[in-house]
């Protein structure tokens, strides 16, 4: 072939195979006009509807277990189903198809669409708790019903029922008012949120991180694909409660309509035992709650969602005359001999008689001996020298009138008396120094709550003001502990022989032939104890006992009371005494059927109450 | 025979730089499209590497300019030498992803051999036809071109890349045709080609082909010796047909069954190709904006970054955007042809046909698998798509050819 017939050649060669380019291409650009112009507006149809939708996965909750790990609150697997609101063609015609299967309100479906305005591809919670007969039926019908979803949750569980449901608090969906501020820590509407008790406390450790489901979906809402960020498991918090002896006390509790009780260990603060009555179900928090029982249980008289332990204040009556004796001993008004005016069942002060429980009277006593006996003369007159100022300085040495800074929301710090408080309640110069005298045996106007009391039994134990607290760790999900931090225990600027005098009264008191809390007492140990008879404006007495034991060495404060329930010895003595039996003889027979209890769960357990 | 300044200056083929960095800037941009927001870890940041992978390829392209064209013969052989060991490797200890191994790892380096395989088999393809004494029409020699190309694809046949392995073919179609392989002869490649396309179509396809078959051998009134060879190919390709069928690959099998009827099948293999359609068609004339495809966003695309990026291009900007694509890849192929016309040696010349037919054989399949026209074949957008093995060798294709368009006088 000779070189002009090569280039001939090519020259024409190189026009077919440009040809053949150009004609794909072209066939390219044809289909891109039929694609980007003509068929654009079915196209663009199409990717608008193509929705992606992210699915929150809840992360597990962490359990709550008491000292030794036994679960008190669990978590179990259940279906929630919710609604899409980017996904919801019309919400009246679901009203109509899902509010009766779910036995919701009529009207929900449009209700929560219509209050969600910002992320309309996150799922709302219609029904919590769905049976899966439910999950059944909306599988069969997806079709009908855009926008209506289902997904696995975890449900909190109960096993001891009403158990410790104050300190435990409960869960609770997510109220809109509190959402604004919550939105920035990643909670949505629907979302379950401690409100109550340690899970509320404690909301951020137990929480754990919600992961999140991208699915990929087709109109049909039918998830073409799906990828996943695992939730991280919310920690494990260990409480210092000892399960055991809080099913004494709660069941020592049970004869009572209201009231509290407090138990601690006064060499750490950590919490023993606490309950509050009446008590509630923790359980009906852990599904969506009917507006009539939310209702009932905060119109209730008797309010039983309020934890009396932490939040209720009363009187202490006589429990605080060990202020009155510390405060006399230390400021020079009294001494371990000192014999005030003897009682002859009240006492003359002013223009009235201001009585003594005992009408027959105690005769001339020393304090050890007015402790034991309980005489409100003598106390009158500690009270009117010591003074308002004093007295009040005395009792915030012990820890009232302040918060104890227990881990659990909502505490109330009680009043200690002072000019100034008094000033501020009658006006200056509006009070007369009878109100000494009433401060002197623990009326007037000071109030307490049984968690003050009990860590004021503590600090007459030891000598130190502990942080009453709860949670003793977090297991996170590598089962490493960790301990919370805590304030160490603040030695109380009372003298240690002060102390040591008050401490022999208060044992006299559950051994001595006068004392009140004969009930308290614990064969084989020393109990220190110290009855209330707290007169109150709403009724009957309010019925105290603080104490601790064993003495020396003491292991556990308590604190009882018992609303309008009459004499501390009859009724919260008693009821202290169980506890402290079962703390210091331990079980008095095997545990009945606590394994069972433990595993199953049972649903009797929880209807108890 | 050094290049100087004055003459690189004066006989750069600029459009043909101005084409190819107008296809790498739409890349980038796409990129960054592909890769903000999407949620995928594994792509963010994409963008950035290539821009480092881009600044290599430049200097790759620059430094081939320079390179006298008796370089690149001399090491014609050798480099598709290099590429047959490469590949070999490649089988015994390449790198998977995706399930395919198309990886060499060099120290840190994972390279796609493929690549520079392609750029072996130009060279040693051009070396050969170049010789004055071969000729095509001679059975011998045409023998060597079809082992030439065999082996490589054979190589990465199992790998397994189709894709991969068509481009070859579609390298050594229009080089032997530039060599002058006759009409007829092109005939009795082409057709069982097509024949066993229009066999998985199905029997009407089929039976079109054979009609359109028939008048081609009637219009062109072959000897009849040549007529009886492709008479009796077409249909010993239309008998094995079915046999190599059941021997594809899972996947391949399913890629060639949606390609045929995407709709078939909608939420399995065919979703790419649907949703790819509705990304670019959802984009209009004008496109929904910069990081706006709320294809791309919401991750309806797959591989956006590789093989779909035209669409993310095409939903983005629209109609426009995608023709200034198209005509970008015209500009670039017809350049790169051009070249073979003006290259002032034969060698220069059949190197030039072999580049601009890769550059069009991806540029034509890949556009066309994302609009619904071609099979999803996993073929990149050369110079577009993420992928730095692929900008490095096809710097260098661009670098060479724009080189013998320097020295074309000389």
């Amino acid at each position: 072939m000779v070189r002009a017939d090569l280039s001939g050649m090519r020259s024409a060669r190189i026009k077919v195979l440009m040809a053949v380019v150009l004609i794909a291409f072209l066939a390219i650009t044809v289909q891109l006009y039929t694609l980007q112009v003509l068929r654009h507006d079915t196209l663009r149809r199409r990717s608008e509807q193509n929705a992606m939708r992210t699915v929150p996965v809840e992360a597990i909750r962490g359990r709550i277990t008491d000292r030794n790990g036994v679960v008190l609150v669990g978590s179990r697997p259940a279906y929630t189903v919710g609604v899409i609101p980017a996904e919801v063609k019309d919400a009246a015609h679901l009203d109509s198809m899902v509010c009766p299967i779910l036995e919701i309100p009529p009207g929900t479906v449009s209700a929560k669409v219509s209050q969600q305005r910002q992320s309309l591809h996150r799922p709302i919670e219609l029904r919590r708790d769905a049976p899966f007969q439910i999950i059944a039926y909306l599988e069969e019908h997806r079709h009908e019903l855009p926008g209506i979803v289902y997904f696995v949750e975890s449900r909190r569980r109960y096993p001891f029922g009403i158990l410790a449901a104050h300190l435990l608090g409960y869960v609770r969906e997510v109220r809109e008012s509190q959402l604004k501020q919550l939105k920035d820590e990643g909670y949505a509407l629907g979302d379950l949120m401690g409100q109550a008790g340690v899970e509320a406390t404690y909301e951020r450790e137990l929480r754990g991180e919600k992961g999140e489901e991208y699915q990929e979906v087709t109109a049909t809402g039918r998830v073409v694909d799906s990828h996943r960020r695992e939730p991280v498991r919310g920690m494990d918090a260990r409480l210092s409660i000892d399960l055991a002896l809080q099913q004494v006390a709660e069941s020592a509790m049970d004869s009572i309509r209201r009231g509290a009780l407090v138990a601690l260990d006064p060499r750490t603060g950590e919490i023993l035992a606490l309950v509050s009555r009446p008590a509630f179900n923790p359980d009906i928090f852990s599904t969506v709650v009917p507006p009539e029982i939310w209702r009932e249980l905060n119109d209730d008289v008797e309010r039983p969602l309020f934890n009396r332990a932490t939040m209720g204040t009363y009187p202490p009556g006589s429990t605080a005359k060990m202020v009155s004796a510390a405060a006399g001993l230390e400021t020079g008004v009294l001494d371990s001999s000192t014999r005030l005016r003897p009682c002859t069942g009240g006492l003359a002060f002013g223009n009235r008689v201001y009585a003594c429980w005992n009408k027959r009277g105690h005769g001339s006593l020393n304090v050890v001996h007015a402790i034991e006996a309980s005489c409100n003369v003598f106390f009158y007159q500690v009270g009117e020298r010591v003074g308002v100022d004093k007295w009040g300085t005395y009792a915030r040495l012990l820890g009232l009138g302040q918060k104890t800074g227990i881990d659990l929301p909502g505490e109330d710090e009680g009043v200690v008396p002072s000019t100034q408080v008094y000033d501020r309640r009658f006006g200056k110069g509006k009070w007369g120094r009878g109100e000494a005298l009433n401060v002197g045996i623990g009326q007037g106007i000071v109030l307490v709550t049984p968690v003050q009391m009990a860590r004021y039994a503590a600090a007459l134990a030891t000598g130190y003001l502990v942080t009453p607290h709860l949670a003793i760790g977090f297991t996170d999900t590598n089962g490493v502990e960790h301990a919370p931090a805590l304030r160490p225990p603040k030695p109380v600027s009372i003298q240690p022989d002060v102390l040591r005098l008050i401490r022999s009264a208060m044992v006299l008191v559950t051994e001595g032939g006068s004392g009140t809390a004969h009930r308290a007492a614990v064969p084989g140990f020393h109990v220190a104890g110290k009855t209330g008879t707290a007169q109150n404006p709403h009724g009957d007495d309010h019925s105290w006992f603080v104490g601790f034991a064993p003495v020396p060495n003491p292991t556990i404060a308590i604190a009882v009371i018992c609303e309008n329930a009459g004499h501390g010895s009859t009724r919260a003595a008693p009821v202290a005494g169980a506890v402290l039996r079962r703390h210091l003889l331990g079980p008095e027979q095997p545990r009945p059927k606590k394994d069972e209890e433990m595993t199953a769960g049972h649903p009797i357990a929880q209807l108890r109450n | 025979m050094a290049t100087s300044r004055q003459q690189l200056r004066k006989y750069l083929d600029w459009p043909l730089v101005g084409a190819a960095l107008g296809l790498v800037a739409c890349g980038i941009v796409g990129l960054l499209s592909a890769t903000t927001g999407t949620a995928t870890a594994r792509v963010s940041g994409l963008a950035g590497i290539q821009f480092l992978w881009l600044v290599l390829g430049i200097g790759v392209a620059i430094g081939a300019i320079r390179v006298p064209t008796r370089f690149w013969f001399g090491i014609s052989y050798i480099l598709y030498g290099i590429s047959i060991i490469a590949l070999v490797l490649t089988l015994a200890v390449g790198v998977s992803r995706m399930g395919a191994e198309r990886w060499l790892a060099i120290g840190p380096f994972r390279f796609q051999t493929s690549e520079m395989g392609k750029i072996g088999l130009i060279l040693a393809l051009a070396r050969y036809l170049s010789f004055h004494k071969v000729s095509v029409s001679r059975f011998r020699d045409f023998a060597v071109t079809v082992g030439l190309v065999l082996v490589p694809i054979a190589l990465i046949h199992r790998q397994p890349d189709l894709g991969t392995a068509l481009v070859y073919g579609s390298i050594f179609l229009p080089m032997v045709y530039w060599a002058g392989l006759a009409n007829l002869h092109l005939l009795a490649i082409i057709t069982p080609v097509i024949n066993a396309v229009c066999a998985f179509a199905g029997w009407i396809p089929w039976l079109v082909f054979l009609l359109i078959l028939v008048g081609v051998l009637f219009l062109m009134r072959p000897p009849l010796r040549w007529t009886v060879v492709i008479a009796v190919i077409n249909l010993v390709v239309g008998i094995v047909t079915p046999a190599i069928w059941d021997r594809l690959e899972p996947f391949q099998q399913r890629r060639i069954e949606t390609f045929f009827s995407p709709e078939k099948d909608p939420l399995g293999a065919g979703y790419q190709i649907i949703q790819s359609q509705v990304a670019i068609g959802s984009g209009g004339l004008w496109g929904k904006g910069f990081l706006e495809g709320s294809q791309t966003r919401l991750a309806y695309l797959p591989e956006t970054h590789t093989d779909f990026i035209f669409a993310v291009l095409g939903e983005e900007f629209g109609f426009v955007g995608a023709i200034v694509i198209v005509a970008l890849y015209v500009l670039l192929i017809w350049r790169i042809f051009r070249m073979a016309l003006v290259a002032n040696n034969n060698f220069a010349s059949f190197v030039c046909i072999g580049v601009g037919s890769m550059f069009a054989f991806h540029g034509i399949i890949n556009i066309g698998m994302t609009i619904g026209l071609a099979p999803v074949t996993g073929l990149p957008l050369l110079l577009v798509s993420y992928g730095g093995s692929s900008l490095l060798t096809n710097g260098l294709a661009i670098g060479m050819v724009l080189g013998f368009g320097v020295r074309r006088f000389e």
